[in-house]
């Protein structure tokens, strides 16, 4: 029987004879183009089995139904954080932010005594988004106890966990991760859960979180001044952007290169929405995430252009939450006026077409730098320091010498600028391994890949 | 050319922002990105949808969840545990069944006959061979389906969807499909297939079911989306979704 799909403005899903057509009809498509790409693609298809040669083709698409992993579809369980931090008690986080104090985190357990490992998900997304529930599924397959967390830049964790507020500052990121995982593991060896050792991971973004909570862990400086009892035995950093800064600009662009100009952006807009319209009623997925996004696109050949403003545009929507929320949460007047209050029901309507059109290079210099220089935020004199900080360029020591921190990464991964992707292989050495395609995170689903990223975490 | 789009420099907490404009916009300095600076002068929002009501549509949208997060879904989750998937997709399958007797009607309304004659073929095998609507034969035997209600049918005759309206307990809606609901539930009260009327022990019943059931199959969950613009987003892609459904 088909499992009750998502629906969320039907009363009731009752189409489910068009819904399975529709399926098929996916699972045809994707199979015919498949083969088609995997024919035309021969000779490279020798060595990696992945279909997309088109990096934005791979990012959008993802990994078709023959070439993905056999990842069982486990429940995974909501968990919630038995308490807060102080510092969240001193500020005035409007009611309009509909976040719980307490931090939601996501967990996938062994019955017995198992080694753990933690996912941080990649930009905007939580602890439920579809790449943190596969991670978690195919290694709690592989035997490990798996714990999901969000994202700092996530509006949740911005408003529950996040020291000041304005994420992206790598150290302070990751003592906020440290002290919600600590707190979290405590919670769970309370209630009998037995963790054998710690192993850490995480895509995109999540996979830079991950960089520097490994560097904290090893005597590295936090910005939370609080002493971390976990090591980790293994760190693996998935499709991890080299310089944060370098990517976001390089995403920021993606939107201003839509074709026909800037002018067209509200286009691009009503096109994904009503796009995203049409796939969330046959998605199962209930966040604004990329997964869902892209899928609105699924079975569509859009121009190379238009395929990089549609990741733009997704994420464009990650950014407009966090900046928004953000703002806040630190009531800094970037989009909302200062001081201004907001009440349970205020309207956020009118902020958000000012939002869609704000990037997060704007956020960070006319926002996140000026309250990180107000914040005394050490690491980085000026902003240009201080964007270089929030990069692998600055632990390069770290990971070249440390040997349980691995990485596995994509040669043609959109987030990267031209020859970034140089960095990994003369630091990491024989820990990296490049894919030949696959885009930002195509791949991530697609059995080798996946099996990279179990083998790598759960081995000797 | 800057549009002097005011918005963003009144107190937003107020009803309107254009009154805050007028009146007293006095109480807090210019954001770093305000409206003035970002806005040009003929933007069309893309995520603008007609919402002249949106001061009571959010308390609303706030009720349901609170509906939904102390009532519903611990309801829910007993329903599950109660009954195992295929006894739940019985009932789902019986009240889609019930649904296809708006949709044969709403297709007639539409004049499109064909589709009836389907639709109307549907609703018949799965209410005889089908027992009653809890099989659901007809998608076995690749019948196929169809959903429509008198909003739908309005649209179709180029009825606009006038105001968003958010709904107790049903959700998205707008004045239009609103008064498409109320039609179809009189359709439905009028034909009586399961003679509720009257019956106060089938309605003890069927009225608790019908509410479990739809809320076990709708996805959805209030304040899950990650945005804080979360009211706005649902709000377009519910608009959105009804246009798609009419000019299908």
């Amino acid at each position: 029987m088909a499992p009750a799909r998502f629906d969320p403005f039907q009363h009731r899903v009752s189409s489910r004879g068009t819904r399975r057509r529709w399926a098929s009809v996916r699972v045809a498509t994707r199979i015919t183009l498949a083969t088609g790409v995997a024919l035309v693609s021969l000779p490279s298809f020798a060595d990696y089995p992945y279909p997309f040669e088109n990096a934005y083709l791979a990012t959008i698409s993802g990994t078709p139904e023959p070439f993905r992993a056999d990842i069982p579809d486990t429940r995974v369980v909501e968990r919630q954080l038995r308490s807060r931090p102080d510092f969240t008690r001193t500020r005035r986080v409007p009611p309009s932010l509909p976040y719980p104090d307490r931090l939601k985190y996501s967990v996938l357990l062994q019955k017995s005594a198992a080694p753990l490992t933690v996912i941080v998900a990649g930009t905007g997304s939580d602890h439920r988004s579809g790449s943190v529930l596969a991670l978690m599924r195919a290694l709690h397959a592989a035997g490990h106890h798996t714990l999901g967390l969000p994202s700092p830049t996530h509006p949740a964790f911005i408003t529950a966990a996040s020291s000041t507020g304005v994420p992206g500052a790598m150290q302070t990121d990751a003592s906020d991760l440290l002290r919600v995982l600590g707190q979290a593991v405590d919670e769970l060896q309370a209630e009998g859960t037995t963790i054998t050792n710690y192993n850490l991971t995480g895509y995109s973004l999540g996979a830079l979180n991950a960089a520097f909570m490994a560097h904290a862990t090893t005597g590295g400086r936090t910005t939370g001044a609080q002493p971390m009892p976990l090591s980790f035995r293994r760190v693996l950093l998935i499709n991890s952007p080299v310089s944060l800064y370098s990517s976001i600009s390089k995403l920021d662009r993606f939107l201003e290169n839509v074709p026909g100009g800037v002018d067209n952006l509200d286009q691009l807009f009503s096109e994904v929405i009503e796009r995203l319209s049409a796939a969330y009623q046959r998605s199962s997925n209930v966040e604004f995430t990329q997964e869902l996004i892209y899928g609105a696109f699924e079975g569509r050949k859009p121009s190379q252009e238009d395929m990089a403003a549609l990741i733009g545009a997704v994420f464009r929507f990650s950014a407009m939450n966090l900046t928004f929320s953000a703002d806040l949460v630190t009531d800094f007047g970037f989009l909302k006026p200062k001081e201004q209050r907001l009440g349970r029901r205020a309207d956020h309507g009118p902020y958000l077409a000012v939002a869609l059109r704000v990037g997060l290079t704007d956020y960070f210099h006319e926002f996140f730098w000026p309250e990180h220089q107000r914040l005394g935020t050490p690491y980085g004199a000026d902003r240009f320091t201080f964007a270089d900080a929030q990069s692998l360029h600055g632990l390069r020591d770290f990971l070249s010498s440390d040997l349980r921190v691995y990485a596995v990464h994509n040669r043609d991964d959109v987030i990267l600028e031209a020859g970034e992707i140089d960095f990994f292989e003369p630091v990491f050495g024989n820990r990296v391994r490049l894919f030949p395609r696959g885009g930002h995170l195509g791949n991530l689903t697609e059995a080798e890949f996946m099996a990279e990223v179990v083998r790598v975490l759960t081995g000797g | 050319m800057v549009l002097l789009m005011p918005m963003l420099q009144g107190c937003l907490n107020t009803t309107s922002p254009g009154e805050a404009h007028r009146g007293n916009s006095g109480c807090c300095t210019e954001p770093v990105f305000s409206a003035r600076r970002v806005l040009i002068d003929d933007v069309v929002d893309p995520l603008e949808v007609y919402d002249p009501w949106r001061s009571a549509n959010r308390a609303l949208y706030g009720f349901n969840a609170a509906v939904d997060r102390y009532a519903l879904n611990p309801a829910v989750a007993g329903y599950r545990r109660a009954l195992p998937g295929p006894v739940r997709q019985g009932i789902t399958n019986f009240f889609d069944n019930l649904d296809m007797i708006r949709t044969t009607f709403n297709l007639a309304l539409q004049g499109r006959g064909g589709d009836t004659g389907r639709a109307a073929l549907r609703l018949l095998t799965n209410s005889t061979l089908g027992i009653g609507g809890v099989l659901d034969v007809a998608d076995w035997m690749h019948q196929p389906t169809y959903n429509e209600d008198f909003g739908q049918t309005l649209g179709r005759y180029g009825v606009s969807p006038g105001p968003y309206v958010m709904l107790p307990l049903f959700g998205p809606s707008n004045l239009r499909d609103t008064l498409g609901q109320v039609v179809d539930a009189a359709l439905l009260g009028f034909l009586d297939p399961l003679e509720l009327n009257g019956n106060a022990a089938r309605g003890i019943v069927y009225y608790p079911l019908l509410v479990l059931d739809t809320r076990a199959t709708t996805a959805f969950q209030y304040f899950q989306s990650g945005s804080p613009f979360e009211y706005e987003l649902v709000r377009k892609l519910w608009a959105t979704k009804r246009e798609l459904d009419i000019a299908k």
